[in-house]
């Protein structure tokens, strides 16, 4: 069995699991930690409820693990766990989303198709380079790109940058853009 | 790049998903309208929107699973390989490319995070009993003995290597390490080395806060930081990167908090040198001769005299007493108006050699004392200069805090901090440029206007200081529309920096050391060039 990155079989864990050892399920939580959490991020305002989610997708991933056809496709049986966890999130918490929220949801079933598509788009080997894309981005990208995790709003780093509010979507939108082209053109390296 | 990034509606809808920006219900219907008609637009934001979570979850540190570290059970369950697999995927996860930049240290601050957060997803909580080591090896370089197969580095185990380069990363902590040969260091637990010999720099995650590092003259405390020790038969050194340390004496003397950019010297008598005090631990070039000549371009340093204002620790107050906003008058008159100069100092007078890295002893190298600190300085420069070329120009660069330029009497760059005096009370016409790299992150790129220069001397003046205090840095740069550059990583033009005199040999020599610290730790540039020198008009 490989397990270098480039050659990750997941089948091969997921037999192993099967077969008594389950420890190495660890290895397919390293492996698609990022995809599944980034996946859930994408869709939840809340981040530390992305997280719950992500772990309660790999809890059921574990526990239903014997019904993954082994040959098939893993990660996408992984993501569409992660959906279905999500898709309980939001019947949880349409109940009491404001209006705001009822328009993101109606953003979220517009693009629906698309957002498949856009995480279909994110191969594995890519994710796994996000980091290294994310460590040579400048240090003021770098800031733009994680100020929502600082808690800094969009205004007040508006106001810092000397900015509009929307230049900051704009640039943001470039940094991911350039993140992206990162992480693929190092594929043929890989 | 995208055709959506201009978009008002692509940009609504980030600022909706992202922020809940509050929307009108028609604006909203508009919106979704465009939404469902427009299959671009959507693909454009769902990729949009993937990327955003995705580099939201990387950036967010592990989380701790506790339950489903429940359900997989005690680590020892692990098969006997585990650990090795572990490592031999953190070493593929180490490309090339990534070990070229290892003495970038903003870089370096990122793969620390990089390798912690990859280190506690490969440990979800502690689950290894602690014998198997405090920390793990994750690289070892340019030494004379091959990797070593076991690369789990034990509590007291003395780590030595004559050269090369060694990265581990501590197994409770998530502390990164990176140390240089030769290094002779013991790792005394999870979150203590002692240091005897070598350089060895640390990023701390916010579990790793308290990690300390021991010299045979001080005691390093980390306060949530990125630091830098270094320890010789002399004594020891340090450089705080990010962060704030303690630093305390070996026989508990009190501690002594350093912040970033802040430097010492801690020699085995015990005495104490604070070295310098810069945002990056940027070089600051050496003070050329200041001896005119007809080619040179002449210039005051000022600043406003000692005493002038009560002592008052309110920023607000401070701010409003900085000498830049005494020159907002001048600028206005077209540099005529100097009614404010009576309160100034001067240094000594000026020759301009350019305005590239920090300037932090500027003043003192200038002369310029006693002068109110607090106020700032400001150096001007004044004259008539022949461009090398006719044609468009347009200047580029940033300042941390002012930095002015006027062409004929009129501002035609401003490039400096966000928040100082010139930019808020003048503004002057200036394109920010945040994708480019800046000494200070917080300074800010900018270009000005373009503006036409012919065979005629034309009048120039340059303003460059401090709005308070001494932490200077800035970078002046000027493209001829008519040139192309050679671009950085980042897509940045290396244009040349703006000179009046092409430099002596010796300052040649520094800011090649400046643009070598500038290309591997910010990934920034610039260029010398003899042919955008800009002439000094004989009767200036």
């Amino acid at each position: 069995m490989s397990e270098s990155p480039q050659n990750f079989d997941p089948d091969s864990i997921v037999e192993q699991v099967l077969g008594g050892e389950k420890d190495r399920f660890r290895l397919l939580v390293r492996e698609y930690g990022l995809l599944v959490r980034g996946y859930l991020a994408a869709r939840v305002y809340h981040l530390e409820d992305a997280e719950d989610l992500a772990q309660e997708a790999f809890l059921v991933a574990f526990s239903k693990l014997s019904t993954y056809e082994i040959g098939t496709n893993f990660r996408a049986w992984l993501l569409s766990i992660a959906k279905f966890q999500l898709n309980n999130h939001w019947r949880k918490t349409s109940r009491r989303a404001n209006a705001m929220d009822r328009f993101r949801h109606d953003i979220a079933e517009a693009v629906q198709p698309e957002m498949q598509k856009a995480s279909d788009e994110l191969k594995q080997e890519n994710v796994r380079r996000l980091l290294d894309c994310i460590s040579k981005l400048p240090d003021r990208t770098r800031h733009l790109i994680r100020a929502g995790l600082d808690g800094i709003r969009m205004e007040s780093l508006a106001e810092e940058l000397n900015l509009k509010p929307n230049a900051i979507y704009q640039l943001r939108h470039r940094a991911h853009l350039t993140l992206r082209k990162c992480m693929e053109q190092r594929t043929p390296e890989s | 790049m995208s055709n959506h990034d201009k978009d008002p509606d692509f940009l609504d809808l980030l600022a909706a998903w992202h922020e809940n920006k509050t929307l009108s219900p028609t604006r909203k219907k508009e919106l979704l309208e465009r939404l469902e008609k427009d299959e671009n637009l959507r693909l454009a934001l769902a990729r949009e929107i993937e990327m955003a979570g995705l580099t939201r979850a990387a950036q967010a540190g592990e989380p701790r699973w506790l339950e489903l570290e429940e359900k997989l059970g005690a680590q020892n369950e692990t098969s006997p390989d585990f650990e090795s697999e572990v490592m031999k995927r953190l070493q593929e996860n180490l490309p090339e490319n990534q070990r070229k930049n290892i003495f970038n240290f903003p870089n370096l601050a990122w793969l620390g995070i990089a390798a912690a957060l990859i280190f506690a997803f490969l440990n979800l909580s502690n689950q290894e009993p602690l014998e198997q080591g405090v920390a793990k090896l994750i690289r070892l370089e340019g030494t004379a003995k091959p990797m070593e197969k076991e690369r789990i580095l034990r509590k007291d185990e003395e780590f030595v290597i004559e050269e090369g380069l060694v990265e581990m990363a501590f197994r409770e902590t998530g502390v990164h390490l990176i140390g240089t040969g030769p290094l002779k260091m013991t790792l005394l637990g999870n979150d203590r080395v002692f240091l005897k010999e070598g350089e060895i720099k640390l990023v701390v995650p916010p579990q790793g806060i308290g990690f300390v590092v021991d010299t045979l003259e001080r005691k390093f405390v980390d306060l949530g930081t990125s630091f830098v020790v270094q320890a010789s038969k002399e004594g020891s050194k340090v450089l705080v990167l990010e962060g704030e340390i303690a630093v305390g004496g070996r026989n508990d003397k009190p501690s002594q908090l350093m912040g970033k950019g802040s430097a010492a010297d801690f020699d085995r008598n015990g005495s104490v040198n604070l070295r310098s005090r810069g945002p990056s631990g940027v070089p600051e070039l050496s003070l050329p001769s200041m001896t005119h000549s007809e080619n040179s371009l002449a210039g005051k340093i000022y600043g406003i005299k000692e005493g002038t204002f009560p002592v008052t620790t309110e920023k607000e107050k401070i701010k409003k007493r900085a000498i830049v906003r005494n020159f907002i008058p001048l600028i206005r008159s077209g540099f005529k108006n100097q009614a404010r100069f009576k309160n100034f100092v001067q240094g000594r007078p000026l020759r301009f050699t350019g305005i590239a890295g920090t300037y932090d002893n500027f003043p003192l190298r200038t002369s310029l004392a006693p002068y109110s600190v607090e106020s700032g300085w400001l150096a001007w420069y004044s004259g008539k200069v022949k461009a090398p070329k006719t044609g468009r120009y347009r200047f580029w660069g940033y300042a941390d805090n002012n930095l002015l330029v006027a062409i004929d009497r009129k501002p035609v760059f401003e490039g400096s901090r966000y928040d100082s005096h010139f930019q808020n009370e003048l503004k002057v016409p200036r394109k920010n440029h945040p994708f480019l790299p800046c000494l200070n992150a917080r300074a800010g790129f900018a270009s000005g206007k373009w503006f036409e220069v012919g065979d005629e001397p034309i009048r120039i003046d340059l303003l460059f200081g401090e709005t308070s205090m001494t932490m200077t840095s800035g970078l002046l740069l000027i493209e001829y529309q008519k040139d192309s550059y050679e671009k950085t990583y980042w897509g940045q033009p290396k244009w040349p920096l703006f000179l009046t005199e092409f430099p002596q040999e010796k300052q040649l020599a520094e800011l090649d050391v400046l643009r070598i610290h500038m290309e591997e730790k910010i990934q920034g540039s610039f260029s010398v060039s003899q042919d955008s020198i800009w002439q000094v008009a004989s009767d200036s």
